[in-house]
């Protein structure tokens, strides 16, 4: 948390951080900056020519008695000459612009890209840094245009009041005082209103975010069932309602004082500029002669164009403030270095890895999760993770994937600590099936190498999905492994079922050459017949590479070379399996608790 | 799924009477709404008017006579107005209409939530329905308001436009025909160019819901693991990239059309209005037609009318699209629950039986359960198995009433459950979902799956106990008042796989005996378990329920042989049933699964 972000910023932080957006826009699109600023000049000149200059010009010259040919004319003129630039800019707005705009998102989107996976995986599971970075680095693009358009309407508001204030001045010099005052007094109830609505906003924010939970429980399919068997459709419809009430107090709290606001400024605008301006235009006309009767008209006439662009600068500084403090929010995160640093070497393809004596804690946690935990893993070798649940088995896992990096002692690969490897390269000697399946929207092919494809894939699919058990099903799609996945936007999509998927999943690792597969409970949807056949398989298509698989059905734990239990964090007990069974531990007491309902007499005999 | 949705082309008829109809949805939860909304378009429509038209003609009326007294008072006479009817603006914008709104939409959800419960499971198979019931649901948080609120606006439009145009005829008929000539031709473009936005949004459609997908893929936790231990990442940009050049094309194709809009709307708007009308009323001048003060207040009325008649415009085109909305809210509205039971009290339970009972989901080509027929009598201990895809699942989907069998029935006592009635039926049974929901409420509202108050204390605790929930149970400060997922609370706890099962367990059995159920239904309830949590839970299944008729369903053989009856289904059949004991003497696909799933324990053993 940035302390700065909980005061209130100043002026000085405000224009940084706008200037940091505009620095982006400026190194990725420079023409953007010239163009623009150059199209509003151009624009607001016309604008204060027509609606402005004119008027005056005419009425002075009807009352100077000129020949209202001559006017007529240079009205004509005037227009045709606007029109004629206002085309020249049509291709720009309508075609360039939008074109550059685009490589504007495409700079954008892949920096978040880029640092939504290089941030350590540990930002994903604390739900504060993700909630307040991750997912605000979504909205980067539309917060970089919308500092563009307050910067460019700002810089719109500057030119026309500069024009307008000449202009006045020439008439009556007293008269800019009555634009002066407004522009003051919105500048500083502006900010004091953006607070209030930020606090209101911040408030109620919460509250729809519960709401809109609740409101989720009543329409998706996921909760339909207990919707419709339990009572705890009430409970949902308290809390639903009580967000509602708490919504209706904090407006009633805050719309008082944004009310109040909202009248000051609006009546300082009105009132005391416009009609104080017409009233003194009015008596400077009437009572003391010093302003010509065409210009009194001009001035009223355009004092209320002028008030209309003085609500633009609010706006305009409202929304400076408003995205300083999500700039705050962008830079925290795009600065913020990840934990898991890359390293240098490539990783060999093969190795032993080896496990020495680590010690493992959840930040924020006051509790180890694995604790002097030492472990071999030879290539080719076959290893079952047993335990109970929240024995430190997936954590043990994600730590070898170096998704955390153990809070004390080290893990080395062929020979080297692991932090010396660059990261990709080191992550990709692994493949993983993880209990939560997740199948992109692609082809099955896509989904099976995950990454770019090469000549002679094909094959090298097949035989992974052939291993996995699910060719059959490709196999019935009409376009094969090319068949889409998921209805994400192919109305086509095939779906497929946990069970299909983790096999999908399964083939993943099977696909990549000279891995060390790790399966995190991959058999967990899959019904008995379908888990026996994929464990068969599993041995054989993997004869010559590393398996490290967790299960807590131990009927599949026979079939590794080395069983490793763990309790609590720590390894309690190592061996093959009819070692420790031979050694009547804890792992042989978990085991003949499984088998004995199986072990009945009919089998025995 | 907004964006999914087409449009059909909507009837003035058909708008006007679902405009009526949400109306009359506002004008009974919230009256004073309808009133604020259009005392506010009449007055604010008249300050409008007033302040930029009248008051300015009046101003220039007074400077012509030459008396600053009177000028003075015009001025003075439009400050008051502006202070008292900013008030009234202020204090509707900032307070009564957020409130009243927020009102009106939580009445509203409401609405729909009492409609959605009562829907028949069957609708979210259809994903069609399904999708447009949850984009009514999520729009009917501001829908309703946004019509009335329109309608206020165009209230507040109208008001400003006749106040204008009675204004300007008082100085020229001809400017105020040229206007509204000017004011029409503008609105053909601007069909025009909504039409061709249209086009382009549908074009865009596909193209923006791939990139969301994508920015997904990299902002979701789900994928935050695949994303680091592949390359994934690099097929996920190509795909960006070539979502950029679809784009692109789109951009140009579209941006072309826009220029030749641009060049003809500016043509009219520039040439034949501004100029034209400027060049008209520079003739009257000069002409002595009209007065000098006249001219002044004609060219500052021009635009404000333009304006005000183009904006009404901008309104009246959003009717279509609301009036789309309703018809879909209507249709939820109207849908009508086939699952409704009849009026019979439910007795308590002697046995239950299945008759031919056959079931096909809606849209698919095949039957699910074929010919099933089968007695459940009261205290049994029955197991439900099978491979995945047998039909157990929807088996129990039509014991719980659910869904209505295709043909065939199901007897209670004797009686067709179509009969009994709905909501006793179903308190009679207690479910465990294999997709069992934990609620972001406290432990003690997630078990007991209603309010809590304080006398229940002692159900909840026994039923986590029952769970072999305790041990975790003491590590929470809060105990049972514990709010679980942080989706409300900050200190709020997310339970493991295995724990959150634990929960979902308690609950099933705290509702069996608050309920005094007959019947418990559980769905693999130990599959986020490990042995030695099951084999207890098995345990206590069998203590805690003596009485009561348990059907569990698994796939793992170990447990089932604590059952009293296995229906073993294959393919959507009733293929064996019996004992443990006989259905090994049968060697069918029971005793061949079984072995299969024993071959490893027994080998290693032996």
């Amino acid at each position: 948390m940035n302390p700065k972000t909980k005061n209130t910023p100043s002026w000085k932080h405000i224009i940084n951080n706008n200037f940091y957006i505009l620095k982006i826009i400026s190194k990725v699109v420079p023409e953007l900056c010239f163009m623009l600023p150059i199209r509003i000049i151009v624009y607001s000149v016309i604008q204060f020519i027509t609606n402005t200059w004119l008027l005056r010009y005419i009425i002075n010259g009807f009352q100077d008695g000129m020949d209202f040919k001559k006017i007529i004319l240079i009205v004509l003129f005037i227009y045709l000459f606007g029109f004629g630039i206002k085309q020249l800019f049509a291709y720009y707005e309508n075609v360039h612009a939008p074109k550059i705009y685009l490589r504007l998102e495409e700079y954008i989107q892949k920096r978040i890209f880029e640092k939504n996976t290089s941030v350590e995986y540990a930002c994903y599971e604390d739900k504060v840094f993700y909630d307040k970075y991750v997912k605000a680095s979504g909205d980067l693009y539309n917060r970089v245009m919308g500092v563009l358009q307050s910067m460019l309407s700002f810089f719109h508001v500057v030119i026309t009041l500069s024009m307008y204030s000449f202009f006045v001045l020439s008439i009556d010099p007293y008269l800019v005082l009555f634009i002066i005052l407004p522009v003051i007094i919105s500048f500083l109830l502006e900010k004091k209103k953006n607070i209030v609505q930020h606090e209101y906003n911040m408030k109620s924010q919460e509250e729809n975010r519960q709401s809109g939970y609740t409101s989720r429980t009543f329409y998706l399919a996921d909760f339909a069932k207990e919707m419709r068997l339990t009572n705890i459709y009430k409970v949902m419809l308290e809390r639903f309602e009580n967000s509602a009430q708490n919504i209706i107090a904090y407006i009633r709290h805050y719309g008082l004082k944004l009310a109040t606001i909202d009248y000051i400024i609006n009546e300082s605008k009105e009132v005391f500029s416009c009609m104080g301006a017409m009233l003194y235009a009015a008596y400077q006309t009437l009572v003391t002669g010093s302003m010509q009767y065409g210009d009194c008209l001009v001035v009223i006439n355009s004092v209320q164009a002028l008030i209309y662009t003085i609500i633009n600068v609010s706006n305009a500084i409202m929304a400076f403030h408003r995205n300083s403090l999500y700039i705050d929010t962008i830079r925290e995160y795009l600065d913020y270095e990840p934990k898991i640093k890359d390293g240098e070497l490539d990783a060999p393809e093969s190795g032993e890895l080896h496990i020495d004596n680590i010690r493992f804690r959840y930040d924020g946690s006051d509790k180890d999760v694995l604790r002097d935990v030492s472990l071999t893993i030879r290539p080719g070798e076959k290893i079952a993770l047993v335990g109970h649940n929240g024995a430190g088995k997936s954590t043990l896992v994600k730590l070898l994937l170096r998704l955390y990096d153990p809070t004390h002692g080290t893990i080395s690969y062929a020979g080297k600590n692991i932090k010396s490897y660059k990261l990709a390269g080191y992550r990709n000697r692994f493949g993983v099936v993880f209990q939560d399946v997740r199948l992109f929207a692609m082809s099955v092919k896509d989904n099976v190498v995950l990454r770019r494809t090469r000549n002679g894939d094909e094959k090298c699919v097949e035989q992974a999905l052939t291993d996995s058990g699910c060719i059959e099903k490709i196999r019935s799609f009409e376009k094969g492994i090319d068949a889409v996945l998921t209805r994400e936007f192919d109305d086509d999509g095939k779906i497929l079922s946990g069970g299909e998927g983790q096999k999908i999943a399964i083939a993943r690792a099977f696909a990549k050459e000279n891995s060390i597969l790790l399966l995190d409970e991959p058999s967990s949807a899959l019904d008995p017949i379908a888990e026996y056949r994929m464990y068969e398989t599993l041995m054989k298509a993997c004869a010559g590479k590393s398996v490290v698989f967790i299960s807590h059905r131990l009927a599949s734990a026979v079939l590794a070379d080395r069983v490793i239990l763990l309790e609590d964090g720590e390894i309690v007990e190592e061996g093959s399996h009819s070692e420790l069974i031979k050694k009547n531990g804890k792992y042989a007491e978990l085991f003949r608790i499984q088998a004995q309902n199986y072990v009945t007499e009919e089998v025995m005999v | 799924m907004a964006d999914k949705t087409k449009r059909e082309k909507q009837s003035v008829q058909k708008i006007i009477s679902n405009v009526l109809y949400m109306l009359k949805f506002a004008a009974k939860f919230t009256p004073s709404y309808i009133f604020g909304m259009v005392t506010e378009g009449v007055v604010w429509g008249i300050i409008h008017s007033c302040t930029s038209v009248i008051f300015v003609k009046m101003l220039f009326d007074s400077l012509e006579v030459g008396n600053f007294r009177n000028t003075a008072g015009v001025i003075g006479l439009m400050a008051a107005f502006s202070l008292v009817t900013y008030l009234f603006h202020v204090w509707y914008w900032n307070i009564f209409n957020p409130m009243i709104r927020k009102k009106l939409n939580v009445r509203m959800q409401e609405v729909l939530f009492e409609k959605a419960r009562s829907m028949d499971l069957e609708c979210y198979d259809n994903p069609e329905f399904y999708n447009d019931f949850v984009w009514a649901t999520r729009e009917s948080d501001g829908r309703v308001a946004s019509i009335l609120e329109n309608i206020g606006k165009l209230i507040n439009r109208l008001v400003a436009t006749f106040t204008i145009i009675g204004v300007l005829l008082t100085i020229d008929f001809l400017m105020v025909l040229a206007i509204l000539l000017l004011s029409a031709g503008a609105s053909l473009f601007r069909l025009w160019r909504q039409r061709i936005q249209f086009n382009r949004q549908q074009e865009e459609v596909a193209v923006n819901r791939h990139r969301g997908y994508i920015s997904r893929v990299f902002s979701l936790p789900d994928y935050a693991k695949e994303l680091r231990i592949s390359h994934v990442s690099d097929l996920l940009t190509d795909e960006y990239d070539k979502i950029l050049t679809q784009k692109k094309d789109i951009i140009h194709r579209y941006g072309l059309k826009g220029m030749q809009i641009n060049a003809l709307e500016g043509a009219l708007h520039n040439l034949f209005g501004e100029c034209g009308i400027t060049i008209l009323l520079i003739v009257r001048l000069f002409t002595g037609v009209i007065a000098l003060g006249d001219f002044a207040a004609g060219i500052n009325s021009i635009w404000k009318l333009y304006w005000q008649i183009n904006s009404l415009t901008e309104f009246l085109i959003q009717y279509p699209e609301h009036s789309l909305y309703v018809d879909k809210f209507r249709k939820f509205m109207n849908y009508e629950p086939k699952v409704t039971g009849g009026d019979k009290t439910v007795p308590s339970l002697q046995e239950i039986q299945f008759k031919n009972v056959c079931f096909q989901y809606a849209g698919t080509e095949k039957e699910s359960l074929t010919d099933v027929n089968l007695t459940i009598r009261r205290g049994e201990k029955i197991a439900i198995v099978g491979y995945n895809g047998a039909g157990k699942s929807t088996f129990i989907k039509l014991l719980l009433h659910l869904y209505d069998a295709t043909s065939g029935e199901i007897v209670w006592n004797g009686t067709d459950i179509r009969k009994l009635n709905l909501d006793e039926y179903r308190k009679n049974m207690v479910a465990l979902f294999q997709d069992y929901q934990i609620f972001a409420a406290t432990l003690a509202e997630n078990v007991l799956a209603d309010t809590y108050t304080s006398d229940m204390e002692h159900t909840v605790i026994e039923a986590l106990q029952e769970a072999t929930f305790t041990e975790r149970l003491q590590t929470m400060p809060k105990g049972i008042q514990t709010p679980l997922t942080k989706e409300f609370a900050e200190d709020g706890i997310n339970l493991s796989g295995g724990e959150s099962q634990k929960v979902a367990i308690a609950r099933a059995f705290a509702q069996a005996k608050l309920r005094n159920s007959d019947v418990i239904v559980l769905d693999e309830p130990s599959s986020a378990l490990d042995p030695m949590a099951e084999y207890e839970l098995n345990k206590t299944i069998l203590e805690c329920t003596e009485d009561k008729t348990v059907i569990f369903i698994s796939h793992r053989l170990s447990t089932t042989r604590m059952a009293d009856r296995i229906y073993m289904f294959d393919d959507g059949r009733l293929i064996e049933c019996g004992s443990h004991n006989e259905l090994m003497a049968l060697n069918g696909k029971y005793a061949e699964m079984f072995l299969m799933q024993a071959e490893k324990y027994t080998a290693s053993i032996a």
